[in-house]
């Protein structure tokens, strides 16, 4: 999962940012409405984490010109503006959801794993192929009813995976998806990623294997019979 | 206690205050056509005595010849006295009762009103005679009212009955014509009613409304202009106010949070972020702190002689790094005599704010230019980005420029501390734009 957070305050950035980060998410971020608009217009996020009051460009402004231009990640908007009128503004521009500062940690990272859901029209928090299940909530994962014990990254990967199970999964979908900007994915960064979460989800011999390749095309994650 | 409407107050003065002229006025008639009726009966009675044989104050009385005048009972009686009071003769239709033998009797007749035993009320004519053959002689000629009483009677219920017919329609005129000018009146009150905070763009038309009316509901317009404009301060400062605390205490919550559930992902950038923040917090509490101070300063002032040219030569060292840094060229031309009778630590606290700014925000790598004289100082500086509509606001707390407030160094407090300031030293402290530049006046008087 992919989030950006749009946001002036360099302070608030660097916590948000590194909280995303340990939780899964590539995060991207933008210290004003012009770099966070282009970010967003030019790149596939799952969310949009948005400040109103921004330099060059403010919150609202990019909410709207997202929208007409047929952006149609979810957005949530984290605003110091805590009026109702503020709110019910945001979420009539677009916005999906709206969260005043300041805010709990927990909360906004439940906040952007409901969203993250949403666009892949999944309402429960647990996804299950097979034996392997995976709860977003609370960022684990268990096969045969095992643990596994993944890295952020990697349970990011699998997150995106499971959330398309049964879809094939291009390579610049993954990078997309699972890489923010600063990442430099060389042309086989994301087939080792791909060949150590195949053995961090195989737990045993029995184990049945869950990701194939599609040549040319990319990866699937199902069940299959043989 | 309820103050009573000016309809009802008007009505309760004028209503009774027109029944009781009407009714100085119907007394005024009544006894204007009594009057009449009495000089009317008098020169009946007049002619009577003219009329009697004794009338003509001859010696000559012809007992009879009176006794027949007023045999008939045309309401017309007389009765006549000699000097010790006996009665010679009176009329026959006064029966047993006698007419009162009241009056002194002289030559000259005496008018008076008067009640006989059988309640009627006559008007009666004494006058003596002072020859003839019985000798001087008392005698009173009277004539009943009864006629002129019936008359009296209706011009009184006349002047009663037009008095209520007048009053009622008076009241419902009255009424009617304080319902209608008192219409625009009520108007405005009820307008005024209906204000709250949320609706205070609202005017009250001037258009159409009475002179009388016409400067309050410009005056109160003015007043509303003026509230929502304050209105308008105070959301915008709650909102900056908001800004300033909510963001940096998220930033703050957050780094600690994170730290909590990632310790091993906690750095000592983080808690630089920490201290940086909280000196930052600390700065705008600070300088709210000392606004609110300053309002209940003036009792702590001293007055000195403070030669300005030398203060903003120190104050100005506090910025020179930063001007260096930003390429900008400083120039104190105020006379080095130059002195202001003033405090001292809040004439320091103006030109420290106005310098601050200048060094902040004058465009890179132009000039700020410091002059004065007796009547105050000047601080200009190139400063293109400003318009007309921020210089109303240029000194409300945490008012900044920048929209998105971005650079949290800067609360926004700088201007209005100087503003406030110069208010406590009632000195004016205004800003004008002119070709691009922005000149801070500091007048002194």
């Amino acid at each position: 999962m992919r989030v950006l957070f749009i946001e002036d305050s360099k302070h608030l950035r660097k916590p948000v940012i590194k909280a995303l980060k340990a939780s899964g998410y590539a995060a991207d971020d933008a210290a004003d409405g012009e770099e966070g608009l282009w970010l967003a217009q030019n790149h596939d996020f799952d969310v949009i984490v948005l400040d109103l009051m921004l330099p060059k460009i403010d919150g609202l402004t990019v909410l709207t010109k997202l929208r007409e231009g047929g952006v149609t990640t979810p957005v949530l908007i984290l605003s110091a503006r805590d009026t109702v009128e503020d709110r019910i503004k945001g979420l009539r521009t677009g916005a999906d959801d709206y969260l005043v500062k300041p805010f709990s940690i927990d909360e906004l990272l439940a906040r952007v794993e409901t969203l993250s859901r949403r666009t892949y029209e999944k309402r429960s928090s647990k996804v299950q192929v097979a034996d392997l299940v995976l709860d977003s909530a609370t960022k684990t994962a268990t096969r045969d009813g095992q643990p596994l014990d993944l890295p952020p990254q990697q349970f990011g990967l699998l997150e995106y995976l499971m959330l398309r199970a049964g879809q094939v999964v291009s390579r610049s979908e993954i990078e997309e998806h699972i890489y923010d900007t600063n990442a430099c994915v060389m042309s086989n960064v994301i087939d080792s990623a791909m060949n150590r979460l195949r053995k961090a989800i195989s737990v045993g011999e029995g184990s049945k294997p869950l990701i194939h390749t599609r040549r040319g095309h990319g990866y699937i994650l199902e069940e299959r019979d043989s | 206690m309820r103050m009573m409407s000016i309809r009802r107050h008007l009505l309760v003065w004028l209503l009774p205050g027109f029944l009781l002229l009407w009714a100085g006025a119907g007394s005024a008639i009544y006894f204007s056509i009594k009057q009449r009726h009495e000089a009317q009966l008098d020169a009946e009675l007049r002619e009577l005595w003219a009329a009697l044989p004794f009338g003509d104050r001859s010696a000559r009385v012809s007992l009879l010849s009176i006794e027949d005048f007023a045999k008939d009972d045309f309401g017309i009686y007389f009765q006549i006295w000699d000097q010790q009071g006996n009665r010679i003769l009176k009329s026959e239709n006064l029966g047993r009762f006698e007419l009162p033998q009241t009056g002194s009797f002289g030559s000259e007749p005496e008018y008076r009103d008067q009640r006989l035993g059988n309640g009627d009320l006559v008007r009666t004519l004494s006058v003596g005679s002072t020859g003839g053959s019985l000798g001087p002689l008392k005698m009173i000629v009277a004539t009943s009212w009864e006629e002129n009483t019936a008359d009296l009677r209706k011009s009184l219920i006349a002047i009663i009955a037009v008095g209520l017919l007048t009053g009622i329609g008076f009241a419902i005129l009255l009424s009617l014509a304080l319902r209608s000018g008192l219409k625009p009146l009520v108007g405005v009150g009820e307008q005024a009613s209906r204000i709250e905070a949320d609706t205070l763009s609202t005017r009250f038309p001037t258009k159409g409304l009475p002179g009388e009316l016409r400067p309050i509901a410009e005056r109160l317009n003015d007043l509303m202009s003026r509230l929502e404009e304050s209105f308008a301060r105070e959301k915008r400062f709650g909102a900056d106010l908001a800004h300033e605390f909510r963001t940096p205490v998220a930033a703050l919550r957050s780094l600690a949070e994170v730290a909590i559930k990632w310790p091993e992902q906690t750095s000592i950038e983080d808690y630089e972020d920490v201290l940086e923040i909280s000196c930052e917090l600390q700065v705008t509490i600070e300088n709210l702190l000392t606004l609110a101070r300053l309002e209940n300063a003036k009792e702590q002032l001293v007055s000195e002689q403070i030669k300005v040219h030398a203060l903003i030569e120190d104050c100005w060292l506090l910025f020179a790094p930063r001007a260096t840094e930003r390429g900008l060229a400083f120039r104190n031309s105020i006379d080095p005599d130059l002195t202001f009778e003033s405090d001292p630590k809040l004439l320091r606290l103006i030109i420290t704010n106005l310098l601050s700014n200048a060094a902040e925000y004058a465009t890179g790598n132009s000039d700020i230019l410091v002059t004065g004289d007796v009547t105050g100082l000047f601080v200009t500086n190139p400063a293109p980005h400003l318009t007309k509509d921020d210089l109303p606001k240029m000194f409300d707390r945490l008012w900044r420029h920048d929209q998105a407030r971005t650079d949290s160094s800067h609360s926004g407090l700088g201007l209005s501390l100087a503003k406030t300031c110069a208010e406590v030293l009632s000195f004016d402290l205004t800003a004008d734009l002119e070709g691009g530049s922005v000149r801070f006046s500091l007048k002194t008087s």
